[in-house]
């Protein structure tokens, strides 16, 4: 139980941290639009248990209501980073994408520290955004139509 | 282990500083919201009418004002029912004006926009703005991009509603699961203190979280609809934004009805002197509701012949699943609460249950709609409005103005005054019902400025039941201030 409870962290921040630097390592290639959307919304559910996790750590106390401000900010911030023209400028560029994942990263830290300063767990509020613009994304965020 | 909590004390102060009462709020709102309702509802009355030829008005102006009456009613019942059952909840859970506040002005902003691009703009692609219609027009790119703005300031708005319920739930009942009761069912989440959520946080549970779902789909639907606007170089499928839009669309006015339900479960209590207990059949009713109201949506796209059949049957699979649980025990329920009870017939009990009614007879017109054989004959026809307005103006609608009556305070008799504002107002209300309903059944098409016959003389009729429901809508608003002024005295006196 103890260790598999510091094992955890341990795995998802060794993935967080190959998928950020991933651009450099591979150079300029690019997923199919609709992974690459899945994978920033990894990074940003990843950063968003580190950010909950650290609020944990700390008395909590019911916030101001400018942490919930904020977290409506960090949304809508989320999703301009994921314009594909964004993807676009930063794909040729292996370090500005690296740059870009580790944005994702600090944003979605962000939120969730955001939502559990608010109120404790408002967190999973904060993460359940997050899923469910991951996935409407990889829907078809920014893809023309199949025939076109 | 949790830490202890520290409760801070600033905000309290900051809200006591501006005069922000709950209850200053949610008069304020109501008194915004009723009379929007009452504007958008004259809108209503000037597009029958030309429907009807009693008026003439320009195409152009005819689907801006649909657009606007559409985007603002809906908006606007978010707005009155959220504010209704934030206000019922407030104590309990410890929620604060101020932030609600701030949903607030969002929403009223976000219909500012709108109404200053219909208006001025001549925006009018319908309150669905379905792509590309937004972008072809004969109205310029100014008013798109301002009215798809004030789409995102509501959904702003709403977040925070569902933000901010969701904190509170969590903080008196120790998490999500809990609000939605489920502990009835699961032992291992019974709190020690025995503690279990009532009926109307078990709703405010299911819509906060609905809502947040609701709300994210309309973010990136929001998102990628400014993105084109702004650079037309951003691609947009038309079938994945279509479905985007009514996921949020259907799906944000489909949960002002489980808003309502919550505050039905608050309020009707008051006047029949019975409370609502939670049990295992509302937990598992509204947990069925939670998971598939998200769903539905795609029974507003069964004539997509390119869409995935697994939707368009899971779609309509999930509209019966969603909505026949929740509806069935909340209408037992409100019959088991007024059955031999004393019930005081007020006002605002008079609305409930006739909101009640509106609320199975519309239920009942929209299942069928959503059933493919039916849909496939009534699709697009006067049957949807029919429907919609059902639950929406004689439900929903009707369920604000009891809980209006309700806040303000009930009068301890009811002269002929109000009897006669009800009798004007239910004549107005189910004349005007049934006209869209024979429209529907005749075939009319439904947003259309020239109606094939019989849409016309249907719609000359309609016009004077909708003068009634009209008069009577005013004739209650001045009630409602008459009253408001009374007990505002009553209170000075008090205080004094
Ligand atoms: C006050 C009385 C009301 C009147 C007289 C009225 C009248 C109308 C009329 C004439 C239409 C156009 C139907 C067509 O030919 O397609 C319409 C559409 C609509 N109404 Fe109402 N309505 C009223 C209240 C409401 C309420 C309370 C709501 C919602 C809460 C609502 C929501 C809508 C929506 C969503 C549409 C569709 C707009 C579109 O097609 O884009 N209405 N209404
Ligand atoms: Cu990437």
């Amino acid at each position: 139980m103890k260790t598999a409870q510091r094992l955890w962290p341990l795995a998802l921040l060794v993935l967080v941290v190959i998928d950020i630097f991933g651009p450099l390592a591979f150079g300029a290639t690019e997923p199919p639009l609709s992974l690459h959307h899945l994978e920033h919304a990894f990074l940003l559910l990843a950063g968003g248990v580190f950010g909950i996790a650290y609020v944990r750590r700390r008395p909590l106390s019911y916030g101001d209501p400018l942490w919930l401000f904020a977290v409506l900010g960090l949304g809508t911030l989320s999703l301009l980073m994921m314009l594909p023209d964004v993807y676009g400028t930063v794909d040729a560029q292996p370090v500005l994408h690296t740059a870009l994942h580790l944005g994702f990263v600090v944003v979605g830290w962000l939120g969730g520290y955001a939502a559990e300063r608010y109120a404790p767990r408002l967190g999973l509020g904060w993460q359940l955004l997050v899923v469910v613009t991951g996935i409407i994304t990889a829907t078809g965020f920014g893809s023309p139509p199949p025939l076109a | 282990m949790a830490a202890p909590l520290v409760v801070r004390e600033r905000v309290d102060l900051h809200a006591a500083e501006i005069g922000l009462t709950p209850r200053r709020l949610v008069g304020m709102t109501l008194a915004v919201g009723l009379t929007l309702i009452f504007l958008l509802g004259m809108a209503g009355g000037i597009m029958k009418a030309a429907q009807g030829n009693l008026i003439q008005l320009q195409p152009q102006t005819f689907y801006a004002l649909l657009t606007l009456h559409g985007a603002g009613m809906i908006s606007t019942v978010v707005l009155l029912t959220a504010i209704a059952l934030w206000y019922v909840l407030q104590e309990q859970l410890g929620l604060k004006p101020e932030v609600l506040l701030f949903g607030v002005v969002a929403i009223v902003w976000g219909l500012l926009a709108a109404a200053v691009a219909v208006l001025i703009g001549g925006f009018g692609p319908a309150w669905t703005f379905l792509y590309p219609l937004p972008f072809l027009g004969t109205w310029p790119a100014w008013s798109t991009g301002l009215f798809f703005f004030g789409v995102l300031f509501v959904g702003i708005g709403f977040a925070v509603f569902c933000l901010d319920l969701m904190a509170g739930i969590i903080r008196t009942y120790g998490g999500v699961l809990n609000g939605l009761a489920w502990d009835t069912w699961i032992p291992a989440l019974r709190r020690k203190d025995g503690k279990v959520a009532p009926p109307q946080v078990i709703a405010a549970t299911m819509v906060a979280i609905d809502g947040l779902i609701t709300v994210a789909a309309g973010s990136v639907l929001v998102i990628a609809l400014l993105a084109h606007w702004f650079s037309p170089r951003f691609p947009i499928d038309p079938l994945w934004i279509k479905n985007l839009t009514y996921f949020f669309g259907h799906t944000i006015a489909n949960l002002a009805i489980y808003v309502s339900a919550g505050v039905i479960y608050a309020v009707l209590p008051a006047y029949t002197g019975r409370t609502w207990h939670t049990n295992k059949v509302y937990a598992l009713s509204w947990a069925i509701s939670l998971i598939f109201v998200p769903w539905a949506w795609p029974h507003h796209l069964y004539m997509d012949f390119v869409q995935a059949p697994w939707l368009q049957i899971g779609g309509e699979a999930s509209t019966y699943i969603a909505t026949i649980p929740a509806t069935v025990v909340t209408i037992f329920g409100s019959l088991l609460l007024v059955y031999r009870s004393r019930m005081r017939w007020r006002l605002g009990s008079t609305m409930f249950m006739a909101g009640i009614l509106g609320w199975l007879v519309g239920g009942i017109a929209a299942m069928l709609d959503a059933t493919i054989p039916f849909n496939e004959v009534l699709h697009n026809t006067l049957w949807v409005p029919a429907h919609f307005h059902t639950y929406l103006l004689g439900g929903v609608f009707l369920f604000v103005l009891g809980f209006a009556s309700y806040f303000i305070g009930e009068r301890p008799v009811e002269g002929p005054w109000l009897k006669s504002i009800e009798w004007c107002f239910f004549t107005g209300l189910v004349g005007f019902l049934l006209m869209f309903y024979a429209g529907g059944i005749e075939g009319v098409p439904r947003r259309e400025a020239v109606q094939p016959a019989p849409g016309p003389i249907l719609a000359e009729i309609a016009t004077g039941f909708v003068v009634l429901l009209l008069i009577g809508l005013v004739a209650m608003l001045i009630e409602f201030w008459l009253r408001a002024r009374s007990s505002a005295a009553v209170e000075r006196e008090r205080s004094a």
